[in-house]
């Protein structure tokens, strides 16, 4: 039968230092600014960067209360070079049974004068993404692919 | 082998008992990728392209949500943040 792959691949050249990049991601007031699209506002409530670390992010649209994003655990922190955290677990390696059950690995690479920004994406299972779908999971995580094509004109 | 076919059918090239052999099957059926249907005694199994290709399509919506995080990221590094914040 057809196979069906859980794992997913992104890459991106930025131009920047690795060391610019690696503090984009692992001090919460740049984190908030980037890691979820406007207008939706994002609430980083622990990023403890070390292995078992705790890593959630909180969000909201308008005036609402703030709603879960992201809760998870760092597996591995290699400042300026990698992170690897798990949705599978919570803080202190505690098992979880997430709305989404995924590791994330991502890596910073000097290339030329800039970063090469790659994260390797693997889910549990195609049941799981449907589970998540009936939960209302795309407009949990972030937006729709319309409201990203909007967000991503209004970029340019 | 295409097409629908029989649990005993598919399940003879992997040399396992019928009752693992389900617990598989069981997984999948439960994912919606494949529909079985009982008739005396005989369990039909099928595909669900439609499943399939639902799932390949969330998929490629993760795959464009990390792409978008990457590409913010990239903006803000080269466009909002000082050089201060380089160090």
């Amino acid at each position: 039968m057809t196979e069906v792959s859980n794992e997913l691949s992104i890459s991106r050249l930025i131009n920047a230092a690795p060391g610019k990049v690696w503090k984009a991601w692992s001090r919460p007031e740049h984190l908030a600014r980037w890691w979820i699209p406007h207008p939706i506002e994002c609430k980083v409530i622990k990023l403890d960067l070390r292995p078992g670390g705790g890593f959630e992010t909180r969000m909201r649209e308008g005036d609402g209360d703030f709603k879960p994003h992201v809760e998870a655990c760092f597996l591995d922190v290699v400042p300026e070079q990698r992170l690897v955290w798990t949705t599978t677990l919570a803080e202190g390696w505690r098992p979880t049974e997430p709305w989404l059950a995924l590791t994330a690995i991502i890596t910073f690479a000097a290339e030329g004068n800039g970063t090469r920004y790659s994260a390797r994406v693997m889910h549990k299972n195609a049941a799981d993404s449907r589970k998540h779908e009936e939960m209302g999971f795309q407009e949990g995580w972030g937006t729709t692919i319309d409201q990203l094509a909007a967000f991503v004109e209004h970029l340019e | 082998m295409t097409g629908p076919a029989s649990v005993k059918e598919l399940a003879e090239p992997f040399g396992i008992g019928l009752p693992g052999f389900l617990k598989h099957l069981r997984v999948l059926e439960e994912s919606g990728l494949i529909a079985t249907e009982k008739s005396g005694r005989i369990r039909t199994c099928r595909i669900r392209p439609k499943r399939l290709q639902e799932a390949e399509t969330w998929l490629s919506e993760q795959r464009a949500l990390w792409q978008a995080g990457a590409d913010r990221l990239a903006a803000y590094v080269e466009n909002q943040m000082t050089e201060d914040d380089s160090e």
